[in-house]
């Protein structure tokens, strides 16, 4: 599954990256398959957020049948 | 009411006219531009990036709350390489008096720099830093 990747993310890793996710999984698998592939981004991860088509994610289950699109946010900063 | 994501200049004069009516009584403007010192440290330039169809999302739910509330909103934030000086974000709310103009223009903006995905990368002449994140 492609994850969509921002600020320190995307210019440090690039603008996608593709990942494993079960058929059923939660959002923090999400960050952490992405920190197992690179760890020196754990503590950005740690303080990001999963977006899950375009909507902040909670802690539930997702189907992954049922997910057009997958982000990384990290600390916004706009203003 | 516009909400919008922009790579150009922000024309805050069309946008303030735009919020004038006649039911309205109030207009409150935020203008958040590229400050040069924070504290003792000296920034070059801002570039901000965004996940655009989210971000734009995020700014209906907070319009729709103040909306909701019979006022009027103007929300524009601009992206891209920004210099000293630069107009970063305009946020405007009509309303029928001023004390819920202020009051909801400073709930949109507390609210953007929360929750809406735009990141800003600071070009400070020490290093650069990256917006949100803890150093």
């Amino acid at each position: 599954m492609k994850v969509k990747l921002f600020s320190i993310l995307a210019e440090e890793i690039g603008p996608t990256t593709d990942i494993d996710l079960n058929s059923e999984f939660y959002p923090l698998d999400v960050k952490q398959a992405i920190e197992d592939a690179y760890p020196k981004y754990k503590e950005v991860l740690d303080q990001s957020l999963v977006a899950i088509d375009e909507e902040y994610a909670d802690d539930k289950q997702f189907l992954l049948n049922d997910v057009a699109e997958i982000a990384i946010i990290p600390p916004v900063s706009g203003g | 009411m516009k909400i919008e994501i922009t790579h150009e200049p922000i024309d805050t004069q069309a946008l303030t006219q735009s919020l004038i009516h006649n039911e309205y009584g109030g207009v409150d403007i935020f203008i958040g531009n590229i400050r040069q010192f924070t504290d003792d440290i000296e920034t070059e330039k801002i570039e901000y990036t965004t996940y655009k169809k989210m971000a734009e999302k995020e700014m209906h739910k907070l319009a729709d709350i103040v909306l909701a509330k019979g006022m009027d909103v103007v929300m524009v934030h601009r992206v891209g390489e920004l210099q000293l000086g630069d107009i970063a974000v305009f946020i405007g709310v009509a309303a029928p008096h001023r004390a819920e103009a202020f009051e909801n223009c400073q709930f949109l903006i507390d609210e953007l720099k929360h929750t809406v995905p735009i990141w800003k990368k600071e070009y400070d002449c020490d290093k650069i830093r990256w917006g949100g994140l803890e150093d």
